[in-house]
């Protein structure tokens, strides 16, 4: 919060008109203060750093950075009010403990009530935007499996198509990605990425690993009733018993 | 109710005319072979073969409901010869009766009947199952050409089905983010966002509607487009820009409806919703040899990798040609740098519902 005690705000969303409609409802909102817009999420990142707003209107929906990849390379969350027309997103949109999910065309008097319940929080919670807010949800964006992954490294954004993931290690909070160009390390659950990953093409084959069957070259027993992996690049992972069980369905060795 | 002998007039023709020949025949057989007078040979031969033809008549009403009953083979079994029993008796009475009620000389007929009796018994049971047989193969060709045409019948309306979910798939989204949008002009500019509804209206109408012709000139086509085109220029403003480089002799070339504008969607799916920068689609119609040949180009971030789609509306759209044309029509799509096209090849047809 800034000296007036005003609320700043930050409209994130790519068609001007809907942009020009919470501009407006706004305007009756005395206590918080426009701070920015921006047409995409590259450019609500880079804004949300520099203005720190308390409370951003969000799009899901954006070129460039959808509104969920945008939160993921957060390091620090302000207070989130979802603005689309996607009604299937909710469900994740409220484990993220956003404020309130808007379904366009939304009334004045919704607008209103999302507003005020920002506020009370961002009033009652002082300092919490500053506590590094993990992501709890377990879902990817509703039903459609994950296409890219996004990674911020600094000011830039990159993105790993999925497609290019040979496969996935848990190391304690993160998630360590191993791709065709590298690796990248991830803020994120193994449990996400079991959920959200085409299930045709990933396996959970280990409590700590995920891997992309095409990149499994071979299975090897290994002491008694445990396998390896071993990858097409040569690395040798470890395979659960329930792990084994998964791959003989979905592979015939 | 039908019968497939009375119900044909020709059938009923020839039947009688076959009953005809073998009267005459049975006639003249007696007269060659027994001392009967010629009249009362015509008289057996010819009321034999008649009460036989009315006899067989009234067979296929109790042959009918054999055949569509769930006997099991014995209860039918013990039908058929109760039938033909039945069938005989009133037969060889009524023609016994007939001709000794005619003539005097009765017992000349009487020792004719009692030393023709096992030919006729032979004779008869011979005709009974050629009739019996006969009727049995008019009710399974019958059915037959039922069954083909319920089959016809479902194909035809699975088609139907298919086509009518295929068509109206309209993006939801579309729906919500316009009806947003002008939520948004009613403050700025009321004028504007009537325009918009109507727009908006007259688009739902043409994507929704189920009218029986399916297909459409180009024309009509680019008509409707062009609400959809609008209303999606409201939206994005100056990121969109659309261009058009269409033949004037494609316009009448009928196409089916609301095939275009799937390929739009798609276009402004990668291009505008995936990249910050103008993007440009493009509309090329010509015409060729018989066909109609549409190019959709637009340019898209070749680096952006999509955060989802499936790919439906491309697949819907190859789907719907192949069900109205089969292979004679065919959607292409390259991707080359920046650029990504989209081809429609259709054949130009004056009739395509079949």
């Amino acid at each position: 919060m800034n000296d007036k005690d005003k609320i700043t705000a930050l409209i994130i969303e790519d068609e001007e008109p809907a942009r020009s409609i919470i501009k407006h409802y706004l305007r009756n909102h005395d206590s918080v203060e426009l701070v920015g817009e921006c047409p995409d999420g590259y450019c609500g990142l880079m804004n949300i750093k520099e203005l720190n707003p308390d409370l951003i209107f969000l799009d899901i929906q954006m070129p460039k950075l959808t509104g969920f990849e945008l939160l993921e390379v957060l390091d620090e969350k302000p207070e989130i009010i979802f603005t689309t027309a996607f009604d299937e997103y909710a469900i994740k949109a409220f484990d993220m403990n956003a404020v309130d999910y808007l379904l366009k065309p939304f009334p004045k008097k919704r607008f209103d009530e999302a507003v005020e319940k920002a506020i009370t929080r961002i009033r009652k919670g002082g300092n919490m935007k500053n506590k590094i807010q993990k992501l709890t949800t377990e879902r990817a964006d509703g039903s459609e499996p994950l296409n890219r992954i996004v990674i911020r490294k600094g000011n830039a954004i990159s993105f790993i198509p999925v497609k290019n993931i040979r496969y996935m290690q848990a190391e304690d909070d993160y998630v360590m990605i191993y791709h065709l160009n590298g690796k990248a390390l991830k803020q994120q659950t193994m449990k996400y990425y079991e959920n959200s990953l085409p299930p045709n093409e990933f396996i959970r084959m280990h409590r700590s690993y995920i891997a992309s069957i095409e990149h499994i070259s071979r299975i090897e027993p290994y002491g008694k009733e445990t396998y390896i992996a071993v990858m097409k690049e040569g690395e040798r992972l470890p395979v659960s018993r329930t792990g084994y069980k998964k791959l003989r369905e979905k592979i015939s060795f | 109710m039908f019968h497939p002998i009375i119900s044909k007039r020709n059938r009923f023709f020839i039947y009688w005319l076959i009953w005809l020949i073998i009267g005459l025949g049975q006639s003249v057989l007696i007269i060659y072979t027994t001392e009967l007078t010629v009249s009362t040979s015509f008289s057996d031969g010819f009321f034999s073969s008649i009460i036989f033809a009315v006899i067989a008549l009234t067979l296929w009403f109790p042959v009918k409901q054999f055949s569509s009953g769930k006997n099991t083979i014995i209860i039918a079994i013990v039908n058929h010869l109760l039938m033909a029993l039945i069938a005989l008796a009133l037969w060889m009475f009524l023609t016994r009766f007939l001709v000794l009620a005619m003539f005097t000389e009765n017992d000349d007929y009487r020792s004719f009947w009692s030393d023709s009796l096992y030919y006729r018994i032979g004779a008869a049971a011979f005709m009974y199952t050629v009739i019996i047989l006969t009727y049995y193969l008019m009710i399974s060709v019958d059915n037959i050409a039922k069954k083909n045409m319920r089959e016809a019948k479902l194909e035809n309306m699975l088609k139907e089905t298919e086509l009518m979910m295929l068509r109206s798939q309209i993006n939801p989204h579309f729906l919500f983010n316009s009806l947003n949008s002008i939520s948004s002009l009613t403050i700025s500019d009321s004028e504007r966002a009537r325009e918009m509804v109507i727009k908006l209206s007259d688009f739902m109408r043409y994507a929704l509607s189920r009218k029986q012709d399916r297909t459409v000139t180009l024309e009509t086509e680019l008509e409707n487009l062009r609400l959809y085109l609008d209303i999606e220029k409201v939206r994005f403003g100056e990121k969109l820009v659309l261009e058009e480089n269409i033949e004037d002799e494609c316009m009448p070339v009928k196409i089916p409806n609301m095939i275009l504008q799937p390929l739009y969607e798609n276009a402004i799916k990668h291009g505008v919703y995936e990249s910050t920068e103008i993007v440009r689609i493009k509309l090329n119609a010509r015409r060729t040899n018989a066909a109609i040949k549409i190019s959709i180009v637009n340019n898209f971030d070749p680096e952006s990798i999509p955060a989802g789609g499936t790919g439906t509306g491309l697949l819907n759209v190859s789907r719907r040609l192949e069900l109205y044309y089969s292979d004679r029509a065919w959607l292409k799509t390259t991707k080359e740098d920046n650029i990504f096209t989209a081809e429609l090849y259709i054949p130009e047809q004056t009739d395509i519902r079949s």
